[in-house]
């Protein structure tokens, strides 16, 4: 409408918005998005830095010892091979674990996703939760009074060990995804699979790698467990050093361990750096 | 403006609910009851009423995210209530309030979903995106390659439009799509949405809780109350003219008359002659202005009644509506606007006495109006 008493009374047209107008908009909006940006941007930095940093420093420590001066069993047990053979172990099992974890835990978190579950789904969360937090340990020792010694065994009990994490944020991920989208999808004709396979799991892939990130640190740890079952591992520098009274041999395992979660931590965050769907 | 149509329409019905009744388990009363409810081809429906009188349970059932309890939806001649669902909706445009654009999609391949779903090959679908974003009016090389989170509400929910639009479906279903965005451009997009209705021509179910935007989309309101009842569904000027019953009269409510204004162009009015001053006799009831060589008015000579006040003069196109010429008045306390044609030509007056005194006489002789604007523009 114009103001000024001679000028034409516009004849119901809208007011175009002003360029000035929308350009405020847009940078208060790309202000604000700069500065969270910046915020997780030095945080998932300082992950990326911090975590090699310190897995490199205890690597290092550990090699110092293993060349430090030994008597003739730790030689033995420090023997640069034999600790290769026992790192190659315990990756071996973590690694063999989260795969059967992520086969596991995936399908049956889409599952318990699906509308079906609805009522259980709240308290199914709620326990996995609560369950995370308690040590399987139990489990764990458990196990071989009916499945024997070795490794299967070892793979079954790092599973129980890590396997929540992945179902959890499976679930969460799924649960998470704006429900408009989903109406969106289905109103334009997607199925319910194409819904699933299109929207909802890409649009859960960062929780969901969140989750495996953390089974992949859990699980590195829970590996120690396959030394007491015949299954090697870094957990046999630590049994074995504890067992001769020999400081330096569990002191290494440890470190190696160590190193090892930090390292698998590291690489799952630039994983899912580079996993993440474009355009979150 | 959609132009005020007759009471029915020639069109052949496009959508039809035939005796729809939906119950949601665990209700006693049934959301939406025995409906029937027919939308013309090519034309904008929308679907008014206040929460929970069953317009969205109404709209969804035509596209079955919400399966009917009972009754008969025909579209386009078929009936879908036993037909495949997912293909039944890829052949029915859907836009929703919270727009639900893919964010880890490219615009691009928002607009893609359905004709990708359809086996379109890329070259095709590709040309459609450029030729929707155009449509729309976003440049395609700017947009199609970036991400909904880019995007203003106001630019998505455009997206949101072209991508219900994308496999050309006769049929629109559009669950209030401006009602999350701020009054401005909401106000822009329904203007774009109207001229895009004029090149696509769709027949478009258009839920709203917003009357103002119902009587400015609609070629007809269907007007809802509890229980999914439809009250009223007629032309906008009808629905609000003559409400058919008392809940609409209250639904409408004392709005009404002003909202009419917004459907009454000053074309239809009735216009005051206007004398120019030094070109004849004036008697003493005579309005007269001073009026250049290009026949433009510059300023009020006399305004009967007005004696002795300087009246600015506010000027108004013909095209407007009575609704901007009552505006003017109030804005700029004048008595009187005078209505110019496209070129700024005096063509007539619109007095404040008329609207207040005559108003009912006023609007039913619209004609006798049209021919004192020809007088006046041909004096």
């Amino acid at each position: 409408m114009s103001l000024s008493t001679d000028g034409p009374a516009s004849s119901g047209a809208h007011e175009p918005e002003t360029a000035a107008a929308t350009a405020e908009r847009h940078g208060v909006a790309a202000a604000e998005d700069a500065r969270a940006a910046r915020r997780t941007g030095l945080r998932s930095a300082l992950e990326l830095v911090i975590s090699p940093v310190v897995a490199i420093t205890a690597a290092v420590a550990a090699v110092v010892v293993m060349n430090g001066d030994l008597d003739e069993i730790e030689a033995r047990a420090l023997a640069t091979d034999e600790v290769l053979r026992r790192v190659v172990q315990h990756l071996d099992m973590s690694v063999r674990a989260v795969a059967l974890i992520i086969l596991i835990a995936v399908p049956l978190g889409v599952l318990f996703s699906r509308p079906a579950f609805e009522r259980v789904r709240g308290g199914l969360v709620s326990f996995l939760t609560l369950a995370q937090a308690l040590p399987p340990l139990g489990v764990m020792f458990l196990l071989p009074s009916f499945m024997g010694f070795g490794l299967t065994t070892a793979v079954t009990a790092i599973v129980i060990a890590a396997v929540l994490p992945v179902l959890r944020n499976v679930l969460v991920g799924l649960e998470r995804v704006d429900r408009s989208l989903i109406e969106a999808s289905r109103g334009m004709g997607m199925s319910n699979l194409q819904t699933l396979l299109k929207v909802e799991l890409p649009l859960a892939v960062p929780v969901i790698l969140t989750g495996i990130r953390v089974s992949l640190v859990l699980a590195v740890g829970a590996a120690v467990f396959g030394a007491f079952i015949n299954a090697g591992g870094l957990g046999y520098l630590i049994d074995t050093g504890q067992k001769l009274a020999r400081g330096d041999v569990t002191l290494v395992g440890a470190l190696l361990v160590a190193s090892l979660a930090l390292t698998v931590d590291w690489l799952s965050a630039v994983a899912q750096r580079l996993l993440r769907p474009r355009g979150l | 403006m959609p132009e005020p149509t007759t009471h029915t329409s020639a069109a052949r019905p496009m959508i039809e609910l035939q005796q729809v009744t939906k119950r949601f388990a665990g209700q006693a009363e049934p959301a939406v009851k025995a409906l029937d409810l027919s939308v013309p081809e090519g034309e904008i429906v929308m679907l008014i009423g206040p929460s929970g009188c069953g317009k969205t349970t109404s709209l969804k059932m035509m596209n079955r995210l919400i399966e009917p309890s009972s009754g008969r939806i025909v579209i386009n001649g078929e009936d879908v209530t036993d037909v495949d669902v997912d293909q039944l909706r890829r052949t029915i445009g859907y836009v929703i309030q919270q727009v639900g654009l893919f964010p880890h999609w490219t615009i691009g391949a928002n607009i893609a979903t359905v004709p990708r779903m359809l086996g379109w090959d890329k070259k095709r679908t590709a040309a459609r995106v450029d030729e929707l974003l155009a449509l729309v009016g976003l440049e395609p090389k700017d947009y199609r390659d970036r991400y909904p989170k880019e995007l203003s509400g106001g630019q998505q929910q455009r997206i949101g439009v072209a991508r219900g639009l994308a496999a050309d479906p006769a049929v629109m279903l559009m669950d209030e799509p401006f009602g999350a965005i701020d009054p401005v451009t909401r106000d822009r997009l329904q203007d774009e949405f109207l001229a895009l209705q004029e090149q696509v021509k769709k027949t478009i179910c258009f839920v709203t809780h917003d009357l103002t935007e119902a009587v400015k989309l609609g070629d007809r309101i269907a007007v809802f109350g509890q229980g999914g009842r439809l009250h009223q569904l007629d032309v906008p000027a009808k629905v609000l003219s003559e409400p058919a019953d008392d809940f609409v009269a209250e639904f409408v409510g004392g709005g009404a008359a002003v909202r009419r204004l917004a459907l009454v162009t000053l074309d239809d009015m009735p216009l005051r002659d206007v004398l120019k001053a030094g070109a004849g006799r004036v008697s003493r009831g005579d309005l007269v202005a001073e009026v250049d060589g290009g026949g433009k008015p510059r300023r009020w000579a006399s305004v009967p009644g007005h004696e002795g006040r300087d009246i600015p003069l506010i000027y108004v196109d013909k095209d407007a509506s009575l609704h901007t010429a009552v505006d003017e008045m109030l804005t700029h306390h004048v008595p009187v606007v005078a209505v110019v044609d496209g070129a700024r030509r005096l063509v007539g007056a619109l007095r404040w006495e008329d609207l207040v005194n005559e108003r009912d006489e006023v609007v039913a002789t619209g004609s006798v109006g049209a021919a004192a604007a020809d007088a006046a523009a041909g004096a």
